[in-house]
């Protein structure tokens, strides 16, 4: 029996090649998508699975607050926690600090600058446990001037030799011996260290007491746990021994808190301040799994429309069949192997697409898919499962249309207009189906103009043609060593003055930090000299005179800092919001007077415009502008002529390397470096764009074929209305009528939504663009053009037939 | 005695009207009958043959087959009751396009509870009967009307019935194809099948034993 359905199924497709083709295809694109969907969400949800005992794992996010209102919340804490939590807390059985910087390295044989160097503590190995290769993890950490580094890096500075034992240099000179080897990190951690080296360090060149206090916000804390415990339980444990240790009546009103997240939340769920690397959204990556479903609905209802009106058309065969015995049952079976055939042969093609297609997918859209579950049996099990109940329930109304035909009227061979109620469920998934496309076209057409209004939104300052130049990091120095600051200036000056002989350079600044840089220096409050504190996020920026007029910001007040060494040390330029929020009316208020900020007393000299130094999702903060040189790291910028850039630069790296021979000259555009922060929004929007026009395509061939059918279906009504009279216009209006009206419906129930999700959308960023129902009218216009253009096309194929011979025929 | 109808009526109602299809039929049959139904279109010819055929209800009377009443009789017995003891043969042949000859033959053997062994030995025996052996793997579109009326004829044979109900089964042949279509008729009826076909043709009604006049679903003779 089920040989005999499967040979019959095969005729059936061959006889109809047309719409089986059309069925397998859209069927296959629409798989082919959700398998590399599937590929891609699982990679976002398979973050830091390398780690043994993930699920014990949790990073602590500080959060201080003062007269219950927050005054700092993020990821960087204090380092005192570290340092007791796994004594005072008995199930927490390791903490670990980490402290970034971007150092230069240097072996025997290379020299790498802006490396990834953490500096931890001694039990970071067993928290994340499982990536050693090489070394002792209890004594690889221990001490002073110890460092693991990964797999690459010890292939790229000591090829094949063995790198344990081995001694490299970081920055200024420290000596660092390899004790140890962890793997890579995969794609897949927010944790991306390449050099593991001790907090110890630190301690043992003074730079910080080996007693850590609370009070400060500049290290990562991460702790395991000696089993899974519940979020709540850790959070509490912490939170009583902050406030036995920090009590807030001692600590000026101030209270400490932590909130525990388990390390594999942090890719999709975590935005405090200071992340590790920019983190992917949950919410995007459900807005892309709703699209998958989306796309597989309009695949499923391509399936259900075809099937149900070809079922029609076998109406004979049925009734045929039915009086030579056939039960309800036994055709029912006969349908259901015929869709599971058809839908089953889609899968090959679909697999055929994704293996041809992911790797040009990833490069595109700058995504890592994951296809690790295919070796795990639970998932086919689920695949299996999930499917068949998928290819049932699409199967399941075609059947019953296909075997409720009436036996008498069908082998009479009348046509069966399809009863009101049949009619009625295909005209409501053509809905469901232009609803999905509308919805996906308004949202593609939105994320689109964000993405391009924020990168060409006027920031105040002009990135264009400023390149930005890596400091030199072998001339670090602590801030208050002025005598080795004071030669890293006095080198600059020197760079910069070379720098500004050449006619076609037109400025040169140094900054501590750059537009689209998470900014070092931090405050939660500042005050006049004869006021109250006032609370309030404050960043402070160290820069120099040249910075304004490099990024040509506006000043509005006053006047930028003077080059006079005396008396920059405690002049501030501050912007606007800096103005608002120490309660000056206008800008000229400000200038001359004097303000507390940490523990400095500062006099304002200028007003400058509020300008973006962030992406556009983050609103402007007060920020306050010391004339300060970078004591370590830092950036030098150059304002570059837009002609001839080449040799201008070619000209800047002739001069660093003549100033700056020991360190490597590494420079990057300052636009390009501030338009990465829109990667992430970028990216999702280009996924956005493929899977629309993707789902405009699948649908399209539904529709396609549908019209077809119809147009078999009226060819005669055609034919004898253009016996009677009826010209090219009212056939094309008799045949898209029924269609103008479905996506007419189908655009007032998909705007209304689409406006709501994207309003919500729109809500992640501070500045952001103004929806309008002009865009809601042109995807409903786009997606009626394309209908219609399809429908021409029909209608052009009929009015070729001579109306007599159709009607002859009959 | 196969089967007997006693008045009966079938009817649809139209504007507050009811038209009668089938008026006080009474008609009894015996096995080995071959009776010829013969009036103008629209008389209710074909109507009365799926009555007898189960195909169609009807609104009052009565229906005798094999001591079983039809009209008493649930849809699921009703259609396993034509299902065994009933062939049809059409017009317009209705062979099942994607069909070959060989499987539209196995067709009706596929919903009734054959072995696969027992299925190729029937057909195979039909095959033979009817001497198409040679065209058992072509298409239906391959054979000339006459040929696909004798599959026809014979799929509606394969499950071995007591009774064939045709609806005229010569409308769309030529005079010569109709003529062995007949004569075949003939030649079952004296093996034994009871056979009750609907036309138009005198000539056809002639091999008939006894011939029915409808008019206006009423029996006139």
């Amino acid at each position: 029996m089920l040989k005999n359905n499967l040979k019959l199924a095969l005729r059936v497709f061959k006889r109809e090649k047309f719409f089986t083709a059309i069925n397998i295809g859209g069927l296959a694109i629409g798989f082919a998508t959700c398998i590399l969907l599937l590929g891609y969400v699982y990679f976002e949800f398979s973050y830091e699975n390398h780690i043994e005992n993930v699920d014990q794992v949790y990073r602590v996010i500080t959060k201080r607050s003062k007269n219950e209102k927050v005054i700092q919340e993020g990821t960087k804490g204090p380092d005192r926690l570290a340092q007791v939590v796994s004594d005072e807390v008995p199930f927490i059985d390791y903490a670990t600090r980490a402290y970034f910087e971007p150092c230069l390295v240097i072996s025997e044989y290379k020299k790498y600058a802006d490396q990834k160097v953490y500096w931890v503590d001694k039990d970071f190995l067993k928290i994340f446990k499982g990536t050693l290769i090489a070394g002792d993890p209890e004594t690889a950490l221990d001490g002073a001037l110890k460092m693991v580094i990964t797999a690459s890096k010890a292939y790229a500075l000591f090829r094949n030799e063995n790198p344990i034992g081995k001694i490299v240099k970081v920055n200024e000179g420290m000596p660092f011996e390899i004790t140890g080897v962890v793997k890579d990190p995969p794609a897949n951690t927010h944790f991306k260290y390449e050099y593991l080296t001790t907090l110890k360090t630190f301690v043992y060149y003074n730079w910080i007491p080996e007693k850590g206090n609370w009070n400060n916000n500049a290290y990562y804390n991460y702790i395991a746990t000696n089993d899974t415990h519940s979020k709540k339980t850790i959070e509490q444990a912490l939170n009583n021994l902050a406030l036995s240790r920090v009590k807030p009546s001692d600590n000026d009103g101030e209270k400490l808190e932590f909130i525990v997240q388990p390390i594999k939340d942090i890719h999709l769920n975590s935005s405090y301040s200071d992340e590790i690397e920019v983190n992917g959204s949950l919410n995007q990556i459900y807005i892309i799994i709703g699209i998958g479903v989306a796309i597989l609905l309009i695949v499923f209802i391509n399936f259900i429309n075809l099937s149900t009106t070809l079922s029609i058309r076998k109406a004979k065969d049925t009734g045929v069949r039915k009086t030579f015995g056939a039960s309800t049952y036994q055709l029912k079976i006969q349908y259901f192997v015929e869709a599971f055939l058809l839908n089953i042969s889609a899968l090959l093609p679909a697999a055929i697409l994704v293996f041809m297609s992911h790797s040009f997918i990833e490069e595109t859209f700058n995504i890592s898919l994951n296809f690790s579950m295919l070796l795990s049996p639970i998932f086919w099990l689920w695949a299996i499962v999930i499917f068949s109940i998928c290819v049932f329930l699409v199967s399941f109304y075609p059947a019953f249309v296909l075997t409720s035909v009436n036996v008498t009227t069908a082998i009479k061979g009348k046509i069966i207009r399809g009863k009101s109620s049949n009619t009625y469920i295909k005209k409501g998934l053509l809905v469901g189906q232009f609803c999905a496309s509308i919805f996906l076209t308004i949202g593609a057409y939105i994320v689109y103009q964000q993405v391009h209004f924020m990168e060409n939104y006027d920031l105040g300052i002009n990135n264009n043609q400023v390149l930005i130049l890596q400091g030199p990091t072998t001339l670090n120095a602590a801030w208050d060593d002025y005598d080795k600051v004071n030669f890293k200036t006095q080198k600059y000056n020197l760079f910069k003055q070379e720098l500004l002989k050449n006619p076609a350079l037109k400025e040169v600044a140094s900054c501590f930090n750059i537009p689209g840089q998470e900014n070092r220096f931090r405050y939660n409050s500042v005050r006049l000299k004869e006021g109250e504190d006032i609370q309030s996020k404050i960043e402070l920026r160290h820069v120099d005179e040249g910075f304004f007029p490099v990024y040509e910001a506006k000043i509005l007040a006053g006047g930028n800092f003077e080059k006079d060494e005396k008396r920059q040390k405690n002049e501030i330029i501050i912007n606007d919001k800096a103005r608002k929020l120490l309660g000056f009316n206008t800008t000229k208020d400000a200038i001359g007077a004097s303000i507390i900020l940490g523990n400095g007393e500062w006099k304002i000299k200028g007003v400058t415009a509020n300008f973006h130094m962030k992406s556009l999702s983050e609103s402007i903060l007060p920020t306050f502008f010391a004339n300060r040189h970078p004591n370590e790291f830092g950036y030098y910028l150059v304002k570059l002529d837009p002609k001839n850039l080449s040799k201008q630069i070619a000209f800047i790296k002739s001069t660093w390397e003549e100033i700056y021979p020991e360190d490597p000259y590494l420079t990057h555009f300052s636009d390009t470096y501030f338009n990465q922060q829109y990667l992430k929004y970028k990216q999702f929007g280009a996924i956005f764009n493929a899977l629309t026009i993707l789902a405009i395509l699948i649908a399209n061939l539904g529709l396609v074929a549908m019209i077809s059918l119809t147009t078999t279906e009226k060819l005669k009504e055609i034919s004898v209305r253009r016996v009677l009279g009826a010209n090219n216009k009212a056939v094309f209006v008799l045949m898209s009528k029924s269609f103008i009206k479905l996506i007419i419906i189908a655009g007032c129930i998909a705007a209304p939504i689409a406006w709501y999700f994207l309003k919500n959308w729109l809500n992640n960023f501070a500045y952001k663009i103004e929806l309008h129902s002009t865009e809601f009218i042109i995807a409903v216009a786009l997606i009626l053009t394309i209908a219609l253009c399809n429908i021409l096309y029909f209608v052009i194929k009929v009015l070729k037939h001579n109306p007599a011979t159709i009607i002859r025929e009959e | 005695m196969l089967l007997q109808l006693n008045n009966i009526f079938k009817w649809v109602n139209s504007g507050g009207q009811r038209i009668f299809l089938l008026k006080d039929i009474n008609l009894s049959v015996q096995e080995g009958e071959f009776i010829s139904i013969m009036g103008p279109s629209g008389s209710g010819k074909s109507t009365l043959l799926n009555v007898i055929g189960m195909l169609d209800n009807f609104d009052e009377g009565e229906y005798h087959f094999l001591n079983e009443s039809v009209h008493t009789l649930k849809e699921k017995h009703r259609a396993n009751l034509y299902k065994e003891y009933i062939g049809f043969v059409f017009q317009s042949y209705h062979l099942l396009d994607e069909l070959t000859v060989k499987e539209n033959l196995e067709m009706p053997l596929l919903y009734k509870k054959y072995k696969s062994s027992e299925r190729k030995a029937m057909v195979a025996d039909m095959l033979d009967r009817f001497n198409i052996v040679g065209k058992k793997d072509l298409f239906p579109a391959q054979l000339s009307g006459g040929q696909q009326q004798l599959v026809g004829v014979a799929r509606a044979l394969i499950a071995i019935p007591k009774l064939i109900l045709a609806d005229e089964p010569t409308g769309n042949l030529n005079s010569k194809q109709s003529e062995e279509i007949m004569e075949l008729f003939k030649k079952l009826n004296k093996e034994g099948v009871t056979i009750i076909q609907v036309t138009h043709s005198e000539k056809n009604a002639a091999y008939g034993s006894r011939i029915i006049n409808l008019l206006d679903g009423r029996k006139t003779s």
